[in-house]
């Protein structure tokens, strides 16, 4: 039976044009960092003039034959860690595809690589990669596309070329370095425009301590509002594999266990200066949280294991911000995919307003690998595996979140009609004692439907005004209590002696009625 | 060792000339911003070529002259340095500083063909060539944006006059250029300010011993002028090394570089309605770096002024009568004083004083400057920045602050440093 091939030219489109936002690109270096056992990952963005870029790790490393192995065609084709070579303070491996190398190609045409492995010597390489290569590709430029040599038919794809660089004696420290000052000028006009405030209108200059940062960010609605930069510095906080910036950044100690393996992991991601944490701190809402544990699930698909915790987080009564905070999270190994979906993976039910209040994270151990499409930003949303996980946040969300949301909303209107009705009740009584002189007493019986809806009683010295079964009424329930207020005001009014004094009474406290409500 | 590997942050001899020579100037020159009133006070805007470990920012920081902006970042600080790597790794020493990779030169003398040199071009296509000018000019008019500077440390370490260049030499050009843009209004929300000063510090090697024709020519007219607008300079620069000026390129190169070098700076500086202050008069120190082969490096630092009435104010060619009086002084200044000579028994004795007033006379030391670049990534680990900063300087300051010169043996050691016995 023949057999069915990929084309060589579309993994050479995938070197080009993998991932949808350039924080996706350095996530995966981080990602390889990861890998790689490091313990820091320095990002500098030349901020502000974003001319460079450079991500320098301080991990493993690799050789220069490792080098020139990925590059003869080892792109997208990496081979997992073996088992036996478990990566330090039990990380997870991360890595798949191996294309994250050339991830950096999305935003600049050559780069330079430089390592110093654990073992072995330390190399430089400037990486130069063809410029209109997709062009170049659609025509079957003979310079690029070539006859494999091996096997009929089979073509192989240069996409660029590199050259080894003299490495300076004791010059590079342990670790990945990748640098370039091609950056593509699309790229550095944008990040650069979006410190105008014609373009970022709440743009500010990022402070180097990453709590401030989040002051700033919480108050925006958007990360539009803030521009690129930012964006890229929050994109990068929510998906690479870093601690919170403290264990009570989810209330209820939903993290808690979460942010000390995390810490446990040692890893750390700095981009100018800034010392990275992930972007969620829930505290200092007025109405409280609902906190929702995804406690550690395991579960059998297709005879694959998927294991999965988290937590599911609402900001009682008041929208989340930035935007980009709501939804839901998935992190495979602990790397974010994609953005937080504001969808719920797709669920079903309206909840109106209260959407916008919850945020969550799903830790994924196990699984869910295979449901991940190849820009690691989005998944295949008909894999089984990711039905069965959203299955399960949908449950959680159905049965357990938003029930209990309704419930605090239900009792928070409640509490909110009380304290109205309240200060309602002591302002007509300070009206009228103010109108009248006299002392003025209120009572409600709105259990009692016998009783008159308004009833006043008024003595020389003393007023009594009690509302009774206020459904009486025949008006819309929000304006019961203002009509009910104004017929007490009316009865009061008509003791007065003549026509003209009681016009003039009623006048002067329905307007003090009205200038209040 | 190959070119740009030589450690200058851990040479002592450099510290020297920045404690002495640099720190006094920009201390100088932050007192005077701090004296205006209220509304107009700012921070100090600095140039440098201050590699890696950024010492001379260091040192201006922990002296307080450089000061970080409400959120913590040194964003008055602008450099150079040759590659990206460099400058980031700057930046994460110097938290919030603007760099810039690449060619200094290159970067200022770059013609600018484009308003907006990142637009995407209609007809030209995205390949490497074309983004490399957009990039290069957009670099180009970053720079420009950030000036003017309170003080310019144009630290080279490179020679000022290169066999390739054309004719007054590509690092003259580029002078003239920074000079120019010093003119440039500084907005910030106390409103317009234009520059009245600034504070240059010029580093250059000595060489070559061949120099080019024109160059030498250059150099020794203006020598020429020098003497023969004052009889008097003759005597001096007999007293000085017993020569005349038309032996001195061949019989005391160093001397004739010196004398010449700083003249084609205040040239440059006056084409450009600058001129240096002779108060306080310039000054110059020169060291060897050893190395293979050996080179003499100077650094000339001085104050300079605006002139006055400003070049749009005054006849055309025509030059303030305070101006020629202001150089006529300086130039007598570099006859009568030559460049301070620094080596390690000029710096040990600064540091064995220090030693002496701390433990008492006697007794044997050893200060090692490679601590420099070894904690400071230590130290860059935890903590805030401003920990940091102290926590690296903690153990610096005492080179700062000796300054009773002490005789003491001393020896340098491998890898930056050097042992000495008081």
């Amino acid at each position: 039976m023949p057999q069915i091939r990929v084309h060589e030219k579309a993994l050479a489109h995938l070197s080009r044009g993998l991932y949808r936002s350039p924080a996706s690109a350095l996530r995966e270096l981080v990602s390889n960092a990861w890998d790689a056992n490091a313990t820091q990952v320095l990002i500098a963005t030349n901020y502000p003039n974003f001319a460079q870029i450079s991500v320098q790790d301080n991990g493993d490393g690799f050789s220069g034959p490792e080098f020139e192995k990925l590059m003869a065609g080892g792109i997208g084709n990496s081979e997992k860690r073996n088992v036996d070579e478990p990566l330090i303070h039990t990380r997870p491996l991360i890595g798949r595809l191996g294309i994250g190398l050339l991830g950096i190609a999305q935003i600049c045409g050559s780069f330079e690589v430089s390592s110093k492995p654990k073992k072995g010597e330390a190399f430089r390489a400037r990486v130069r990669l063809y410029d209109l290569i997709r062009e170049r590709l659609d025509i079957d430029d003979p310079e690029i596309v070539k006859e494999n040599g091996l096997a009929e038919g089979v073509r192989e794809v240069d996409v660029g070329e590199y050259e080894f660089l003299p490495v300076e004696k004791n010059g590079l420290s342990r670790g990945t370095n990748i640098t370039s000052d091609d950056i593509h000028p699309t790229f550095m006009r944008s990040f650069r425009e979006s410190r105008s405030p014609e373009v970022a209108p709440k743009f500010k200059e990022p402070p180097l301590e990453w709590s401030k940062c989040l002051t700033v960010i919480s108050q925006v609605h958007t990360l539009h509002e803030l521009g690129d930069y930012w964006k890229l510095l929050w994109e990068l906080s929510a998906s690479c594999p870093i601690p919170y910036a403290s264990s009570d950044a989810v209330p209820q100690g939903a993290i808690k266990d979460i942010q000390k393996r995390l810490v446990e992991y040692e890893f750390t991601t700095r981009v100018d200066g800034i010392t990275l944490a992930k972007p969620v701190r829930l505290r200092g809402n007025k109405g409280g949280y609902t906190v929702e544990r995804i406690p550690h699930t395991s579960k059998n698909v297709y005879g694959r294991n998927l294991e999965f915790e988290g937590y599911v987080a609402v900001q009682e009564g008041q929208q989340l911000k930035p935007d980009e905070l709501r939804g839901i999270m998935i992190r495979i190994k602990n790397v974010g995919v994609g953005y937080y979906d504001p969808s719920f993976l797709d669920y079903p039910f309206n909840e109106g307003p209260r959407a916008k209040w919850v945020t969550g994270e799903v830790y994924v151990g196990a699984g869910l690998e295979d449901a991940l499409n190849v820009d690691r930003d989005s998944f295949n949303r008909f894999h089984p595996e990711f039905r069965t996980l959203q299955q399960h946040l949908h449950e959680v969300l159905r049965r357990k979140v938003f029930p209990e949301v309704y419930k605090k909303l239900s009792s928070r209107s409640a509490d909110r009609e009380a304290e109205r009705q309240e200060l309602r009740t002591s302002e007509l009584q300070q009206i009228v004692s103010t109108s009248l002189g006299a002392k003025v007493k209120v009572r409600r019986f709105s259990s009692s439907a016998e009783r008159e809806a308004v009833a006043v009683n008024q003595t020389r010295d003393q007023v009594q005004i009690t509302f009774g079964d206020l459904s009486q009424l025949r008006t819309k329930k929000a304006q019961r209590q203002l009509a009910a207020s104004i017929l007490a005001l009316y009865d009061i009014a008509s003791r007065e002696r003549g026509a003209e004094q009681q016009r003039e009474r009623f006048e002067e406290l329905l307007l003090a009625l009205l200038s209040r409500w | 060792m190959a070119a740009g590997a030589f450690k200058f942050e851990d040479d002592p001899l450099k510290h020297y000339v920045r404690t002495r020579g640099w720190l006094p100037l920009c201390r100088e020159r932050h007192r005077q911003l701090q004296g205006r009133k209220p509304r107009d006070r700012r921070r100090l805007r600095y140039f440098t070529f201050c590699a890696v470990n950024a010492v001379d920012v260091l040192m201006l920081d922990v002296a307080k002259v450089i000061r970080p902006s409400a959120a913590g970042r040194f964003d008055t600080v602008c450099f150079f340095d040759r590659t990206v790597e460099l400058v980031a790794q700057t930046q994460l020493r110097v938290p919030g500083s603007i760099g810039f990779a690449g060619s200094f030169v290159e970067t200022v003398l770059t013609p600018l063909t484009a308003a907006n040199p990142l637009a995407s071009p209609a007809v030209e296509r995205d390949t490497a060539a074309v983004r490399r000018r957009q990039v290069l000019q957009a670099t180009k008019r970053d720079f420009i944006d950030k000036f003017p500077f309170d003080v310019l440390n144009l630290d080279l370490e490179d020679l000022i006059f290169k066999a390739r260049d054309t004719f007054p030499g590509d690092v003259i050009r580029a002078l003239r250029q920074l000079c120019e843009w010093q003119r440039r209004p500084l907005v910030s929300k106390a409103g317009t300010e234009l520059l009245d000063g600034f504070t240059l510090l010029f580093t250059t090697r000595v060489g070559p011993a061949e120099l080019r024709e024109d160059y030498a020519q250059m150099l020794i007219t203006e020598l020429e002028a020098n003497v023969a607008a004052d009889g008097t300079l003759v005597e001096l620069l007999r007293r000085r090394n017993g020569l005349e000026v038309g032996r001195l390129q061949q019989d005391d190169f160093v001397a004739f570089f010196e004398l010449g070098v700083p003249k084609v700076i205040a040239k440059a500086l006056m084409d450009e309605d600058w001129h240096i202050d002779p108060n306080p008069e310039l000054v110059a120190f020169r060291f060897t770096r050893t190395g293979s082969p050996s080179y003499e490096i100077v650094h000339f630092a001085m104050n300079v002024r605006r002139q006055s009435p400003r070049r749009e104010d005054r006849a055309p060619g025509t030059t303030p009568p305070h101006v020629m009086a202001a150089y006529k002084s300086f130039a007598r200044g570099l006859f009568e004083r030559p460049a301070t000579l620094v080596n390690e028994a000029t710096v040990a004795g600064s540091i064995s004083d220090l030693l002496s007033t701390k433990s008492g006379a006697g007794g044997e030391s050893t200060i090692r400057t490679k601590w420099l670049s070894d904690t400071r990534y230590r130290g860059l680990e935890d903590g805030n920045a401003r920990t940091r900063r102290s926590k690296l300087f903690s153990s610096f300051r005492p080179i700062f602050s000796c300054d009773r010169p002490l005789t003491c043996a001393s020896e340098r050691l491998e890898g930056g440093g050097m042992r000495m016995i008081v």
